[in-house]
This record gives structure tokens, C-alpha cells and sequence, in this order.
């Protein structure tokens, strides 16, 4: 094989991936399901992605507690333990929380707020106010219909207005009375709007689903719950010492307390960035 | 209500010149004239909803998102918890040494995670919105050359045209997402300009194919006609049922092969309809009377609207039948606004047969593009998912080295007592 079959294998790769990828039964169903539940999606990818990460970041702290010779044989378990029960914690209550709030948070969206955002009068009433607001401007300007170009942009430009309405101050009353033709006009420019009802509903979830695992469970219960479950487990080990004093002789003594969880005091055995990860 | 009992509900109403909205149009004085212009022009500009804009944001760039809602939460409640954590009997310094390492982690990992995605999203619209130079006829499957991606014009139009305010570049991008749409519409259409519209294969018309229809509004449309049957079963058996098991059911229902028998149901029912109305159109259409041809159209479309409200209050599945008829109605109206009486005139020669192989063709072309879409929305979700893990070596690796300079730099104390500490 010559080197521009190589290269050209390579240059090839992603495009290759990409395809079967997007042939792949997971993305076809993933596009299905999106078509008609984008809300049950958006809380599922948005889970996904952080508890695997957290997973991720958790494999890393038990694997690293393991090979770190700076922590004595009989203390890494301990150690790895506790980044796993601190990972668990974290994996477990993320799911949980997300997967019960996600759908809630859906519903609730569908139900009340989206009620108020995609509210066609309201959207009407925005228009009226603006058509108001343009007209009283130009009610202001003296002689409108006798002015040169150039004076006229000078005064539009007085009044913060790109162009001259449409409408002359003599029809000012009838926006009240052509109501429903304002309304249905709003209306059809409003149908874009309603379009998005459902993606807004399912950003409105991944949202909400964000803030309950990644500050609620993650920054505030977890470390919370895992400090007083890390002495627990720290105390059991120390009875187990006590009634074999050998090892507890050959252990370092600071290596012993060099962990609490939530981020509190950290021994330097984990990578940094895995640390952002609890 | 069956289609048929509608329309005759529709026409007589019509021709009343004097009901509600037509009587508007009709009897419309010139400032009542301008009120509607000015009415449609103030809300094409009045931004309808800045929230729903936000949210809508959050969905199609959800791993970016998550990166940023996980390191607020790093940044800023971490170290509150960190250094008021009752639980803990750690010293000052050191609970300052940990907190003050949550923003900067947070930081790095925001630089990477959104960097990577960033350019992760933007290779993949450009790859998918030139799939058609693809040399490897890789790329099919999420092929959007025929109406490219909205972002990957945007920055195409942002760097040929620098000086392009907001709105020119929306409008732009618009322009020439329509001309490439249409323009490789009446490719198709002069393709296949031999053939007649029995001998059109699956092929020809790649999206009467299953497979394709997954995602799109008809797949939507038909799944949405069996939970409303199901749902209207239930009641006239008078179950109740929680709302787990209702999914479940609903589910149940809607199988494979029914929701496939329903799709293709339904885009038939779709073509038809909207050649229906395009030759009524270009029957009709004349410039003079295109304003009464508006006129009608509002109050078939207004009727439309009261039928669509009854049957949705009711469950009724036809609601769905009936929302299409309204959306052609619109349709109708949208396109004589905006193009007059022009629209019409192609359609004005043509037998039905040729109409509705005109439509099909339409039909496949732009469904094949939203099937596309679907894909690499979906592609783009779980890709940000991996990229975003693949770049944690290398945020890491940069924490590691950058962490204790910065704070030996801007907290030497702190920085200090710590090693003492660790040195004991």
C-alpha cells in the first residue's frame, strides 16, 4: 500500500465513522423518539451526559487510589472506596432525581408556562403596544407630509424610528376596533413561534434537569451526605485496625485523613481536573 | 367530523360575504388597509419570545449546556459549600486552597469542552451541507446540501459580507436557503420530466420510502392519530387510566407497521390535498380578485380554526386531518402575500396527474431534508457527549501544570501553609 492510499484512508476515517454512525439502529431510534417525545430526550441525552462523566470521573479516582504507591497497601482500599461510594452517591442520586424531575418538569412546562409564553394575545398585545408606540411618534413630528427626504430622516431619527410607519395619525382609534385583524395577523407570525413549543419545553427540561443534578444533587446534597457517610466508613476501618494492630502500625498516619469527599481536603494522588468531576 | 361534512360547512360560509372576517376584508376602508399592513409588518419585527429563543438554544446545543450549567455550579456554589461545610474540621487555608480550585478547574473545563463542541458542531453542519462534494458519497444520510444547515450559512454569509447587520444576515441566509431548495426542486422535477407519475419508483420518490418518514411531521402526524384514538377508546370504555400505564398503552398501540400504514396514509392524504387546492387556485386566481381569493381563504381558514378547537377539546383523532386543512389554508394566504399571483401560474396548465407529480416531488425533496436534519441533531447530541469526554486528558493535563502556579502567583500565603502543612 502506498502512502497516498494511507493518507488517503485516513483523510477518509471521520466521514466513515459519521456514516455508519448516522446508519446506527441507536441514532435511528434517537431521531424517532425525538420526533415524538423531545422532552422524554432532551431529560435522557441530558442525564446521559452527566452521570457518565461522573462515572467517568469516578472509574479514574478508584483506579488512581489503587495504583497510588504514596498510599499504603492497606489504607488504598479504603481510599478507593470511598471515591467509589462518593461516585455512586453522586451517579445514583443524579439519576434518580434527574429521571423523576425530568418528566414532572416537562409536564409542568406544558401545562402553566407555556401557557403564558406561546399566548397569542399576549403576542398581540405587544404588536398594538408597538404600532401605538409608532404612531405616537410620528404624531409628534409637525407637517410630515410636506417634509423634504433629508429633514424627515433627521426627525425619524429623533424619534429612534428606522422607517415611517405606514399608518398616519388620523387612524390612531381604529386599532382598537380591528382587533381580530391585528390578532390573526399576530397569529400567523406567531405559528413560528408555536412551533417551537415543544423543543422549548424539551430546553425548558434539560434546564431544569441541569440545575437539580449538577447544583442541587451534586454541589449540595452529595458532598453534604458523603462527609458524615466518609467518617462512618473512616471509623469502621479504624475499629478493624484496632483489632489488628500490625497494619495499623505500618500505616502513615496523615494518609489515613488525607480524604474527605465534597471537595473538602483532597490528597494530591487524583488528577486535577477529575476533582471538578465530584 | 368526517372531511367531507366540513367542507360542505366551509363553502356556503364563504360565500356570505358578510360573516366576521370576510366582511372585514371586503368592506375594508383604506386605513383599515394600512392598520393591517402596518399590523403584519410591526409583527414580522416584534421578537416574539426571548425566552422561548433561550430554550431553544439549550436544546440544540445541549452538551454545550451542560458543560456550562455543571461549571457554574462548579465555580461558584462548590466552593461556598467547601468552605462553609459544618461537616468539615479542616483548616482556613486549606478549605481556601480547595475552594479556589473549583473556579479555575471550572474555567479550563469551559474552554475545552465548549471549544472542542463548538468546532465538533460546526464541522459536522458544513460536512452534512456540502455532502453533495463529498468525493466518497459519505455523508448521505444526514445530506442537507439541498437546504444547508442554518449555522453553517450564517458564518458563510457573517465572513463574505462583514459588514451585514443582524437582520440582512438572517435574511440572507433565508434567500439562499430557499433558491438552493427550489432550485434543486425543479432539478428534480426536470429529471423526472419524461416519466409519468405511475412510473415513478421508490426511488424516484425516496421519501414514500418507510425509513424516511421516521422523524417527520407525517410519522409525527400518525403517531399522534393513534394516541388520540387510543385515548378516545379508553374513554368510550370508560377506563381510566394513570398516566404511566397511558404511555404504555399508547405505546402498545403505535407499532411499527401501523405507524408506517398511517404515515403513508397521511402524506398521500397531504398531496392530494395541497393539489387540490394549488389547481382550485390557479383555476381562480386572476389579479384583480386576489384580494376576495384572500378573503375566502381567511374565513375557510377561521372556520377551520373553530373546528380544529371543537375536535381538540372532544379528542376527536380528526383533529389532525382537520390541522392540515387549516395549514394549507395559511399556506395559501402566506404565498399570495408574498409572491402574488405568480405561485399560481405554474400549476395553471396542468392536468392533476402532473400537479400532483409535481407535489410528490416537492414532497420528497423536502421531507428527505427534515429526515436529514433529524439525524444530525441526534448525531450532534451524542458526538458532543464523547467529544466533550475526549478532551479530559488534556483539560486535566493543563490543570495540573497551571493550578499551583496561579495560586503561588495570587495566594502565596495560602499556597504556602498548605505545602508547610503537607511537608509535616
Amino acid at each position: 500500500m502506498n502512502i497516498s492510499k494511507i493518507a488517503n484512508k485516513v483523510t477518509n476515517l471521520p466521514g466513515y465513522v459519521l456514516e455508519k454512525t448516522a446508519n446506527s439502529k441507536f441514532i435511528q431510534w434517537q431521531a424517532k423518539e425525538n420526533a415524538i417525545s423531545p422532552v422524554a430526550v432532551a431529560t435522557f441525552t441530558t442525564l446521559v451526559s452527566v452521570v457518565s462523566k461522573d462515572a467517568v470521573g469516578c472509574y479514574y479516582y478508584v483506579t488512581q487510589s489503587l495504583k497510588n504507591e504514596k498510599i499504603p497497601e492497606e489504607k488504598r482500599k479504603f481510599v478507593a472506596s470511598l471515591d467509589l461510594a462518593n461516585g455512586i452517591l453522586n451517579v445514583a442520586l443524579q439519576s434518580v432525581l434527574g429521571g423523576a424531575f425530568g418528566i414532572k418538569v416537562g409536564e409542568y412546562f406544558d401545562n402553566n408556562l407555556s401557557k403564558k409564553l406561546f399566548s397569542v394575545d399576549k403576542a398581540a398585545e405587544k404588536v398594538k403596544a408597538k404600532l401605538n408606540y409608532n404612531i405616537e411618534k410620528i404624531k409628534n413630528i409637525k407637517d410630515i407630509n410636506n417634509m423634504k427626504p433629508e429633514d424627515l430622516k433627521k426627525e425619524l431619527k429623533k424619534a429612534k424610528l428606522k422607517k415611517l410607519p405606514k399608518v398616519d395619525g388620523a387612524v390612531i382609534s381604529n386599532i382598537e376596533e380591528n382587533d381580530d385583524i391585528i390578532k390573526n395577523y399576530v397569529e400567523k407570525y406567531a405559528k413560528k413561534l408555536l412551533k417551537k413549543k415543544k423543543i422549548a419545553s424539551a430546553g425548558f427540561t434539560a434546564i431544569v434537569t441541569l440545575i437539580i443534578t449538577q447544583i442541587i444533587a451534586k454541589r449540595i446534597f452529595v458532598p453534604l451526605i458523603a462527609t458524615p457517610m466518609a467518617s462512618t466508613i473512616k471509623a469502621q476501618m479504624e475499629k478493624r485496625e484496632a483489632a489488628n494492630p500490625k497494619a495499623a502500625a505500618s500505616a502513615s498516619p496523615q494518609v489515613a485523613v488525607t480524604k474527605t469527599t465534597g471537595g473538602v481536603k483532597e490528597s494530591d494522588k487524583t488528577p486535577e481536573c477529575f476533582k471538578n468531576f465530584r | 367530523m368526517k372531511i367531507s361534512a366540513l367542507n360542505e360547512s366551509y363553502k356556503p360560509a364563504a360565500r356570505k360575504a358578510n360573516v366576521a372576517f370576510g366582511s372585514a376584508n371586503t368592506v375594508m376602508t383604506d386605513a383599515t388597509k394600512k392598520i393591517v399592513e402596518e399590523a403584519a409588518n410591526v409583527a414580522k419585527e416584534v421578537k416574539l419570545g426571548g425566552l422561548v429563543d433561550f430554550l431553544e438554544g439549550i436544546k440544540n446545543h445541549g452538551e454545550i449546556a451542560n458543560t456550562l450549567t455543571t461549571a457554574l455550579g462548579t465555580a461558584f456554589v462548590a466552593p461556598i459549600f467547601i468552605a462553609f461545610n459544618p461537616f468539615s474540621k479542616e483548616d482556613k487555608d486549606t478549605k481556601t486552597y480547595s475552594a479556589m480550585r473549583q473556579p479555575i478547574s471550572a474555567v479550563i473545563t469551559v474552554v475545552f469542552q465548549v471549544l472542542v463542541n463548538n468546532k465538533f458542531n460546526h464541522w459536522i453542519e458544513r460536512m452534512a451541507s456540502t455532502a453533495n462534494e463529498s468525493k466518497n458519497g459519505f455523508f448521505k444520510k444526514i445530506d442537507l446540501s439541498r437546504k444547508p444547515n442554518d449555522a453553517f450559512l450564517k458564518a458563510d454569509v457573517k465572513y463574505n459580507h462583514p459588514s451585514y447587520n443582524d437582520k440582512q444576515i438572517r435574511d440572507e441566509v433565508k434567500k439562499r436557503q430557499d433558491d438552493t431548495l427550489y432550485k434543486s426542486i425543479n432539478t428534480e422535477r426536470e429529471r423526472l420530466v419524461n416519466k409519468k407519475l405511475t412510473e415513478l419508483s421508490d426511488k424516484d420518490l425516496e421519501y414514500f420510502d418507510y425509513e424516511k418518514m421516521v422523524g417527520t411531521d407525517e410519522y409525527k402526524a400518525a403517531h399522534e392519530e393513534i394516541e388520540l384514538e387510543v385515548k378516545q377508546k379508553l374513554k368510550n370504555e370508560g377506563q381510566e387510566l394513570s398516566k404511566k400505564q397511558l404511555r404504555k398503552a399508547i405505546k402498545a398501540a403505535a407499532t411499527p407497521e401501523k405507524l408506517k400504514e398511517r404515515a403513508v396514509k397521511i402524506v398521500e392524504r397531504r398531496v392530494i390535498a395541497e393539489t387540490e387546492n394549488k389547481l382550485d387556485l390557479a383555476k381562480k386566481i386572476k389579479p384583480e380578485n386576489k384580494d376576495q381569493i384572500i378573503a375566502d381563504t381567511e374565513q375557510r381558514k377561521s372556520d377551520l380554526k373553530k373546528l380544529v378547537e371543537k375536535a381538540k377539546a372532544k379528542g376527536d383523532p380528526a383533529v389532525v386531518e382537520l390541522k392540515e386543512r387549516f395549514d394549507i389554508a395559511e399556506k395559501q394566504i402566506d404565498k399570495l402575500e408574498k409572491y402574488g399571483i405568480e405561485a399560481s401560474k405554474k400549476y395553471s396548465d396542468k392536468t392533476f396527474e402532473e400537479a400532483l407529480k409535481m407535489v410528490k416531488i416537492k414532497k420528497s425533496i423536502t421531507s428527505s431534508v427534515k429526515f436529514a436534519e433529524g439525524r444530525l441533531s441526534a448525531i450532534k447530541s451524542w458526538g458532543g457527549i464523547l467529544v466533550a469526554m475526549a478532551t479530559l486528558p488534556f483539560s486535566c493535563g493543563l490543570l495540573n501544570w497551571a493550578y499551583p502556579r496561579i495560586m503561588e502567583k495570587f495566594m502565596p500565603e495560602v499556597s504556602k501553609s498548605k505545602k508547610t502543612k503537607e511537608a509535616k
